[in-house]
């Protein structure tokens, strides 16, 4: 592995190894339609600047199976966000949650997942971020749902607008307007017996 | 001493559906032994406990002085049912990162590794 100089980036023996790990399940036995791969087996050398050696990799022959990605429809999302400032921007967002999810309540929607996040305080690392340690210049809530039905999801959207009159202070960033309802299209990898599928290649002339 | 594994090791992490997987590489291969150690499959579990929902899987790469995790229901459904911000689980490496391990002093030096915690 290695790349022309002068290009900016980084190739050595830990950028390799992070491309290696990246989306790996077990690394023992990497399915591909060509070969099973032992990614246990393989070898890293920094091999001058920017050049990294490989070798060493052991593999096993393929399963009779190919993966098959399939799409399907799954129902509905949508997704609100708000911008709350300084003073107390967590507390303000927090307290807004709160209020739509009372409304959502009262309202009688039935969702399969209401997800709230608090963007700039624990959206990536949930608890581990701790608390945050001073009165952060602005947080973003965000909330999310997801059902089988449309019209649940679409009363949602119509939610957000009023917690900007009728909610804490200091809200800003919903100049975009309402949130869009989006079809959800959801995957589904499975496997299927490799004779049942023939491969074939056509070449088109224009 | 507190060693932050940030400071001992870099990570990377992506999405096969809804299970997260992140591989953790140490900096130095001479570091690889205590990451082997410290990093149990049940440490990691409580490390991410009430973010995923499901196991934890952990698999040893000596050759790349690295460990893969999976982390189970860490995702939200994943892909597009997901409705969190980090769906592909890009990001899940650095929450990792935010482990500390308790070393012993005499280990720490042996090692050379960087000052106590942050």
């Amino acid at each position: 592995v290695y790349k022309h100089p002068g290009t900016g980036g980084r190739i050595d023996v830990h950028s390799v190894s992070e491309q290696l790990v990246y989306e790996m399940g077990d690394p023992h036995a990497y399915l591909t339609p060509d070969v099973i791969a032992d990614f246990t087996t393989i070898r890293l050398e920094g091999a001058g600047p920017d050049r990294v050696r490989v070798h060493g990799i052991h593999g096993r022959p393929p399963t009779d199976k190919l993966k098959v990605s399939i799409a399907y429809r799954s129902g509905f999302k949508a997704l609100g966000t708000l911008v709350y400032a300084w003073p107390d921007a967590l507390a303000k967002a927090q307290l807004a949650d709160r209020v739509l999810r009372e409304r959502l309540d009262g309202l009688g929607l039935k969702f399969d997942t209401i997800l709230t996040e608090f963007l700039g305080v624990s959206a990536t690392h949930g608890p581990l971020a701790g608390p945050p340690e001073h009165d952060v210049p602005e947080v973003q809530l965000r909330i999310g749902v997801r059902g089988p039905d449309r019209a649940p999801v679409e009363r949602f959207t119509r939610e957000i607008a009023p917690l900007v009159l009728n909610g804490p202070p200091s809200v800003t960033g919903f100049a975009g307007g309402r949130p869009k309802v989006e079809a959800v299209v959801a995957y589904w990898p499975a496997l299927v017996d490799k004779r049942v599928v023939t491969p074939t290649v056509s070449m088109e002339e224009s | 001493v507190r060693i932050l594994l940030l400071d001992v090791a870099h990570a990377r992490s992506g999405d096969k559906g809804d299970t997260a997987n992140v591989g953790i590489i140490a900096l130095r291969p001479e570091w690889y032994p205590l990451l082997a150690r410290e990093l149990t499959r049940e440490r990691v579990a409580r490390h991410f406990a009430g973010l995923i929902t499901g196991d934890v899987e952990r698999f040893e790469l000596p050759n790349l002085n690295a460990l893969n995790f999976l982390l189970h229901g860490a995702l939200g459904g994943g892909g597009t049912l997901s409705l969190k911000t980090d769906a592909q689980g890009k990001v899940v490496s650095t929450a990792l990162l935010r482990m500390e391990l308790e070393v012993p002093n005499a280990e720490a030096r042996r090692l050379g590794l960087p000052g106590s915690a942050r």
